[in-house]
């Protein structure tokens, strides 16, 4: 089995929009740390020494803002005040002191009531603590400030609990409008919208940086954002788990069992992957939501899959996939949400816009399947399965004319495409290739 | 890099199930107390003919009129291996009514030849007794039926001895002139002589070739002109179209009152052949949403099926495809179009890692709606050799409709029958010890052929509905049966072959749950006339003969 290593410190940057800050010196040396356990997946001599050492001064440096700040007392300029204790918190949240990053962010609440972002990074570090309950509350806060902000309605609407029925359709409404400007062609990211908060942001690898047995805990509580506890856990001759808990050896059985057809006994192993994978976990969440999946198991799957996303926000790739399993599980509207989401990071993608209208399709929406199928055509012209998907949706709609025309350009495309199969098949007979 | 999920290598799933779990029925391998001792001869040779993989089918019909559904058996043969070939035997089983079954093949004076594929079975002569029609790769055979326990081979005499590679058949009155005209889907024009090699010569593995290495052909189409037939494909129509055609159905999918004709195709867009009565059909599955699926991708069409199984009065589809491809699901809108519904059906993700063929709606436990239950099994008998994981023999599947409108996978806790793993091809659905529910027949590729007897199902309300047509139509072929109960309606359709190369038992099933009558149960005859009766106790095999209303009933034996 080998390891996807590539994982380079320079991708390890936070993912954060217009009010994070570069990643400052102590805290590149703590990920130096990381990313070299991330290629050797083992400790190397002195790495807990670099690691203790990086977070002592780490912890001089906020120690030394902070008392910048009390010194200040907050002074007449309380935007300025804001912005100082939005940056103590941000560097408190990184570092992994949960309490004290929420401190933070409630004197910067207090000193700036109507500011929207605060109750958002007071939201993700709710969550991150596991106080779901205020953390949706949090979600709601940063909304009712910013209430046109689609990102922060499709927050409010998926990481509350219990939303009231008003505000949840007041958010699906303000996500309706969103979509409206995506297929106007009027709305334009300017960054990633989703924030991410970590430190080792998990989507910095596309595949999972698993350890082996004796790392598994350094990597956990990495992943958690313990660092202490990592660099405490980080000794070569520490004690290990036995090597097929290790998270690698997971991986692989997960795979062998994949292969084997033992779904369930894949899924229990990348399950237990989790702990012990540095990043790269949404990747295990999206294989276990699709083994959920094919055995039948929606809630399952889209239980996965919402962990996929909160780890991995800001792709539409998977945001299409997680908006599938609620199409599968009949739940319209929360696809709906994550279509939305989708396009709010790629606008143009032309695949989630075709998914969009495909979904309208499937559930009898003939006339609202229209808009997105020729938005995904403007974007890519030459896609036979959208021209298809667009003929059948006029017809329904009763548009005979311009279904059949439609109908003309899906078969001209795809009789090509036919065309062009049989004749690789042709010469792949009496080779390679040309079996089923 | 961790190879992790992208392909899904998956070569089974297991099931979910729902909480109402316990009251599924039971379905029994029945084959050996019921002697059926059928081996599937499949001629598997190094040469790797494409036949060799695809069949063969199997039906339930009453041959002799007794009341008890009797079972009739394709064999294959060998394209490669005269020796081999001269093993293939078909059979037909004679029901006795007690749970076992007489091989009565040698009486009958039904024989193999050529390479057999599928079969349908209808009174094509209106003599009262049915016949029986085989497809083979090469000549096709009908047999009459002479209503003794004997068959003779008609096929000379009445011209429908199609030469060609046939899959599937059905019989159907497609010019509305009161007797059953004959449709046959070709597969591909395949050199019985040489094989084509496909595969990786140099790791010295062979696979059967796709069909798209093949030139396609079109159906064949027979007009029955009062006992004799006419290949009548060109000037219908159908003969201008050539696909890569396996199942087929004939039913109104559109209340027209004419039969349409619904081609499942490997690899190629399906066919929906609208019917304008007069022998003249269009070809309209694309702006009827049927050729493909909804990525406007063809698929492998292997077998079919139709039931309204929303119980919205409007026909459903079902096809099955190859693996990773999901089989698919088309729901029916008004004026006949079709929804590709397959993953919110809850079919999709579940069918991705199966090859299917044989399929049909039925409902297993009799709660008033249909189920889906399909035959798998791959095509390559080296199948890991293709795809790490693939495996050729494969379970069947079982999707019990949990809400109306979406089905859940049950397959592995609805008996032993199920848990079966094999090459499965032909599937046919039919109540073999007229208990009230229905068992099934599953025919698999160069193994024996499985008698599932459905235990369990019959503790509910139900009713079998024997259709007896005026005319040459005895048996009532494209007749639509409605059973209306407090505010639900079920359909059923009388088909003479669906599935993949295979029929079921002409008796309409039906499912009743707790209701001990029906309210109205109305028939639409082909000939256009419709008949209401009120207030049908359940519980009972019906038989109702056109203009008469019911001349027989009898009770369930149960």
């Amino acid at each position: 089995m080998a390891l996807r290593t590539s994982l380079v410190v320079s991708t390890l940057t936070l993912g954060l929009v217009g009010i994070m800050r570069p990643v400052e010196a102590q805290e590149s040396a703590v990920l130096a740390v990381v990313q070299d356990l991330a290629t050797t997946r083992g400790a190397t001599p002195g790495a807990r020494d670099r690691m203790t050492a990086a977070l002592a001064e780490w912890d001089r440096q906020i120690g030394r803002l902070q008392s910048q700040i009390y010194s200040e007392a907050d002074g007449p300029d309380r935007n300025r005040a804001f912005q100082r204790r939005l940056d103590l918190g941000l560097m408190y949240r990184r570092r992994g002191r949960l309490d004290e990053a929420l401190r933070q962010f409630d004197t910067a609440a207090a000193l700036r009531p109507g500011a929207s972002d605060v109750h958002l990074l007071r939201a993700m570090t709710l969550e991150w603590a596991g106080n779901a309950d205020e953390a949706g509350r949090a979600y709601q806060a940063a909304w009712s400030r910013d209430a046109a902000n689609p990102v922060k309605a499709y927050l409010a609407l998926r990481r509350t609990r219990s939303i009231e029925a008003a505000s949840a359709d007041r958010a699906r409404n303000v996500l309706s409008e969103a979509y409206g400007r995506v297929l106007s062609g009027s709305y334009r990211p300017l960054a990633p919208p989703f924030l991410t908060l970590d430190l080792v942001p998990d989507a910095s690898s596309s595949a999972p940086i698993a350890g082996e047995a004796r790392m598994a805990r350094v990597f956990a509580q990495l992943a958690a954002g313990r660092l202490d506890e990592a660099a405490a856990a980080l000794r070569v001759d520490g004690p290990a788990t036995s090597p097929d808990d290790s998270a690698v050896a997971r991986i692989a059985r997960g795979g062998t069992a994949e292969r084997e057809g033992r779904l369930t006994d894949a899924r229990r192993e990348y399950a237990a992957a989790l702990e012990g994978t540095l990043s790269g976990r949404h990747a295990l969440y999206v294989g276990i939501a699709r083994l959920a999946q094919v055995e039948g198991d929606l809630d399952a799957a889209i239980d996965a899959f919402g962990h996929a996303v909160r780890l991995s926000p800001n792709d539409p790739v998977l945001r299409r996939e997680f908006a599938g399993a609620f199409v599968a599980a009949g739940r319209f509207d929360d696809a709906f949400g994550e279509f939305v989401a989708a396009l709010l990071i790629a606008p143009d993608n032309a695949d989630v816009l075709a998914a969009v209208g495909q979904m309208f399709l499937d559930t009898d929406r003939a006339g609202d399947a229209i808009a997105p199928l020729r938005r995904a055509l403007a974007v890519k012209a030459d896609r036979y399965e959208t021209h298809y998907a667009l003929a059948v949706a006029l017809s329904r709609a009763g548009q005979t004319e311009e279904a059949a025309r439609e109908f003309e350009r899906f078969e001209r495309l795809s009789r090509q495409a036919m065309q062009d199969r049989r004749r690789v098949m042709a010469g792949q007979a009496g080779g390679d290739g040309a079996k089923r | 890099m961790i190879r992790l999920l992208a392909a899904l290598t998956l070569a089974a799933a297991t099931s979910v199930l729902s909480a109402a779990d316990a009251q599924l029925p039971q379905f029994v391998d029945a084959t050996r107390e019921a002697g059926l001792a059928f081996q599937h001869v499949n001629g598997a040779s190094a040469d790797k003919h494409l036949a060799e993989t695809m069949g063969s089918g199997g039906l339930f019909f009453d041959y002799d009129g007794d009341g008890w559904v009797d079972v009739f058996l394709v064999d294959g043969g060998s394209l490669a291996d005269p020796a081999v070939a001269k093993r293939a035997r078909h059979r037909l089983y004679h029901n006795r009514g007690n749970g076992t079954f007489d091989d009565v093949t040698a009486r009958s004076g039904i024989r193999h030849s050529a390479y057999g594929m599928g079969a349908c079975a209808a009174d094509y002569d209106g003599d009262g007794d049915v016949d029986l029609y085989i497809t083979n790769d090469g000549s096709n055979v009908l047999y009459q039926n002479r209503g003794d326990g004997r068959f003779v081979d008609v096929t000379a005499a009445t011209g429908v001895g199609e030469a060609r590679w046939s899959a599937s058949c059905a019989f159907a009155d497609l010019d509305g002139d009161g007797d059953l005209d004959l449709w046959v889907t070709n597969y591909v024009a395949a050199d019985r002589g040489r094989s084509p090699f496909c595969g990786d010569a140099r790791r010295g593995v062979r696979f059967y070739c796709h069909p798209l290495n093949y030139d396609p052909l079109p159906n064949t189409l027979y007009r029955n002109d009062g006992g004799t037939f006419t290949d009548v494909s060109t000037e219908s129509g159908v003969a201008a179209l050539r696909s890569n055609g396996l199942g087929v159905i004939i039913v109104d999918s559109n209340n027209d009152g004419r039969p349409d004709v619904f081609v499942a195709n490997d690899s190629l867009p399906n066919y929906l052949f609208r019917n304008d009565g007069k022998l003249r059909f269009r070809e309209e599955a694309l702006t009827a949403g049927v050729a493909m699926a909804a990525d406007g991708q063809p698929r492998a069409g292997m077998g079919i099926d139709a039931g309204d199984y929303d119980r919205d009065g409007r026909l459903d589809l079902v096809i099955t495809n190859l693996d990773f491809q999901m089989h698919s699901l088309y729901h029916g809108l008004d004026g006949g179009l079709f929804a590709w519904s397959t993953i919110e059906s809850g079919i999709g993700y579940t069918t991705l890692p199966f090859v299917g063929f044989g399929v049909a709606f039925l409902d297993t436990d009799n709660d008033g709606r249909l189920e889906l239950t399909i035959a798998n099994g791959h095509i390559l008998d080296n199948a890991p050799d293709f795809r790490s994981g693939a495996t050729y023999r494969q379970r069947k599947l079982l999707f019990r409709n949990t809400t109306g409108r979406r089905f859940a996978e049950v397959g592995r806790s609805a008996g032993p029958g199920f848990a079966l793993e094999k090459v499965g091809r032909g599937l046919a659905t039919g109540d073999i010890d007229n208990d009230g529910d229905l068992d099934l027949l599953v025919t698999n590729n160069g193994q024996t052929a499985d008698l599932l007897r459905n235990d369990g199902a019959s503790r509910v309300n139900a009713l079998l509905v024997r259709l007896v047509g005026t005319g040459m139509n005895r048996d009532a072929i494209g007749a639509r049966v409605r059973v209306t109960t407090g505010a639900i309606t079920q359909r059923r359709d009388v088909l003479a072959g669906s599935s993949y190369l295979s029929q079921n038992d002409l008796r309409l099933h039906f499912g009743l749950g707790a209701a001990k009558e029906v309210d109205a149960l109305e028939v639409r005859w082909p000939s256009g006339r419709t008949e209401t009766l009120r207030s049908v106790p359940a519980g009972q095999i019906l038989t109702i003969e056109e203009g008469k209303g019911i001349v027989s009933r009898t009770g369930f034996a149960r």
